[in-house]
């Protein structure tokens, strides 16, 4: 951000004391170096878009939502009929998100705690089959069985449940 | 003398009777007509504008590129995670609002997600993460090509050309986890500058402009509600300017409905089906959501005051949408203020130097342009220091999470 505010100012400040300073710049000499300049500039950021090595960092995040997802799966691939519940203990709708996009990646339904469902369900006409739970740690449902603690994350399912 | 007079005059073949010299060069610009779809400088078939704008966009050709060939599976989280949700429904068509608000309400539209869905449909198993980034980078990048178009067209290739450094520079200095973060509130920044290039030509009499405007404004405004009074503002100042025009100017002026015009009004038209949609039909309507939102007292701890949630959910996407265009300078400095008030309140100083030097440069050059540039960074500096310098908000949700929020 720095940088940018920085980069813009010197750039509108130099062009502005050129045509101050040098009339001769508003001339078409001046207008065919400001086209060479503009070019230059292009390719040197097209180099730079080509090598840059931050951009990978950028496009994803693996973070807490790949390891949770991670012990999710399998629990999902048994082909049990129990319900999975995913319990988060203080990452909130953050890990919820992710985890949610996982599963609607995988095409498994699942539902919310109530006070999610309008980051869930009013985009939407008409709400999936529910068969997966995501909850609050104050709101894992009585019989849940945890499988495994993932940074922080219970997840478990309801043994009494039926999956479909 | 200006610069547009000179150069403009260096650049046109016009038998007309030379302009007034004396008239600094505005924003309607010496040598500016409007004979075709967008006003442009005499003699200009727009096909150097074309090339200039064709130029600064390939470094972002090349970002999409590395993107779609990296072929590796990413994990989204909080708000992108969010926003994929919404992209799967939007591949069945089933998405009717934009990005959700924290607030517990979604932003406007879904075209949003629907861009990103076409995207994902072409890319296949790479869908996800790469898609939202390649729409983020498609978005920036053309707006971009644009800005260099619109104002090649309306001052010439001097302008374009400088515009496309500047840009570009912008562009190098933000680097590029800013250009493809898919983030609502960052995509809709460039569209926001396209926007306003597009509300000049629109002023100036031109209904493919107005047109434009109101495409990009819509998708501004359904990506992120924070640019609503903006947009709204422009495109009712721009329409009058335009009738105003068109009313007294004798000369040749563009038809009002040509096929443009009415392709982009369509689409706009097109657009905002899903929002009424859902509003009308689906209970709880997301539009009264949000003026409910910002009318009346809120339950979250933060906001007990009533009223005030209008201003912390507008103060700062206005402040850093105003002030972005000039520099982003302004954010980084309200943190500063935050963390280190003696180095912020200097870099304070500076900012207001370089804003009042470029608001001195664009009056001794004769250039409103360069001066609504200072303006705009003034104004959205100090709304960009006054949100981020008071105290923060918590920023909860609706539920009684305890976490952090995306």
């Amino acid at each position: 951000m720095f940088w940018a505010g920085g980069v813009t100012i010197v750039a509108l400040l130099g062009y502005g004391l050129l045509l101050v300073r040098c009339p001769r710049a508003a001339g078409r000499r001046a207008g065919v170096v400001a086209v060479v300049t503009l070019l230059a500039t292009s390719v040197a950021l097209t180099v730079w878009a080509a090598t840059t090595p931050k951009l990978i960092v950028r496009v994803g995040s693996t973070q807490n939502t790949g390891k949770v997802w991670s012990a999710v799966a399998p629990v999902l691939r048994t082909g049990s009929r129990e319900v999975v519940g995913v319990s988060f203990d203080d990452a909130g709708l953050i890990l919820a998100a992710g985890v949610a996009d996982q599963l609607a990646e995988h095409d498994v339904a699942f539902t919310v705690p109530a006070q999610w469902n309008w980051a869930f369900g009013p985009g939407t006409i008409q709400r999936s089959t529910e068969r997966l739970s995501l909850t609050e740690p104050d709101a894992v449902p009585a019989g849940f069985h945890v499988v495994t603690t993932v940074d922080g994350v219970a997840i478990g399912y309801d043994p009494s449940g039926t999956k479909t | 003398m200006s610069l547009s007079e000179r150069e403009l005059g260096s650049m046109t073949t016009t038998t007309e009777p030379p302009q007034d010299l004396e008239e600094p060069a505005g924003l309607v610009a010496a040598g500016t007509e409007v004979v075709g779809p967008l006003p442009a400088v005499r003699g200009d078939d727009g096909r150097s504008s074309l090339l200039l704008a064709g130029a600064v966009f390939v470094p972002f050709v090349v970002l999409v590129l590395r993107v779609v060939f990296l072929r590796q599976a990413f994990f989204l989280s909080g708000d992108t995670g969010l926003l994929d949700v919404e992209v799967l429904r939007a591949l069945h068509f089933q998405q009717l609002l934009g990005p959700y608000d924290r607030y517990g309400w979604h932003h406007p539209g879904p075209i949003y997600p629907y861009l990103i869905s076409f995207v994902d449909r072409g890319l296949g198993a790479l869908k996800g993460a790469p898609s939202q980034a390649v729409v983020a980078l498609l978005v920036n990048g053309l707006s971009i090509a644009g800005v260099v178009y619109v104002l090649g067209r309306l001052r010439g290739p001097r302008a374009a050309t400088v515009s496309g450094v500047i840009l570009l520079l912008t562009v190098f200095g933000i680097g590029p986890s800013y250009m493809l973060d898919p983030w609502n509130p960052y995509v809709v920044l460039m569209p926001l500058a396209l926007f306003g290039c597009l509300l000049v030509c629109a002023a100036l009499g031109s209904p493919v402009a107005l047109a434009a405007a109101a495409l990009v404004g819509t998708f501004d405004m359904q990506t992120d509600i924070g640019t609503v009074p903006i947009v709204v503002v422009g495109l009712v100042v721009a329409l009058a300017s335009l009738v105003v025009v068109r009313r007294r100017n004798s000369g040749p002026m563009p038809p009002l409905f040509t096929k443009g015009v009415v392709a982009l009004g369509g689409i706009t038209v097109l657009c905002w089906v899903p929002v009424l949609y859902q509003q009308f039909f689906v209970s709880p309507g997301n539009l009264s959501a949000i003026a409910s939102f910002m009318l009346h007292a809120q339950d979250h701890p933060s906001m007990s005051a009533g009223g005030s949630a209008a201003g912390v959910a507008l103060a700062w996407p206005l402040g850093a949408h105003l002030s972005a265009p000039a520099t982003n300078m302004p954010a980084w400095l309200g943190s500063q203020l935050n963390t280190q008030p003696d180095r912020g309140l200097l870099a304070g100083l500076v900012v207001a130097a370089v804003v009042f030097a470029l608001m001195w440069i664009g009056r001794r050059i004769g250039d409103r342009t360069v001066q609504a540039f200072a303006i705009a960074g003034l104004i959205g500096g100090a709304m960009e220091l006054f949100s981020q310098a008071s105290p923060s908000p918590d920023l909860p949700i609706r539920s009684s999470c305890s976490g952090p929020v995306a």
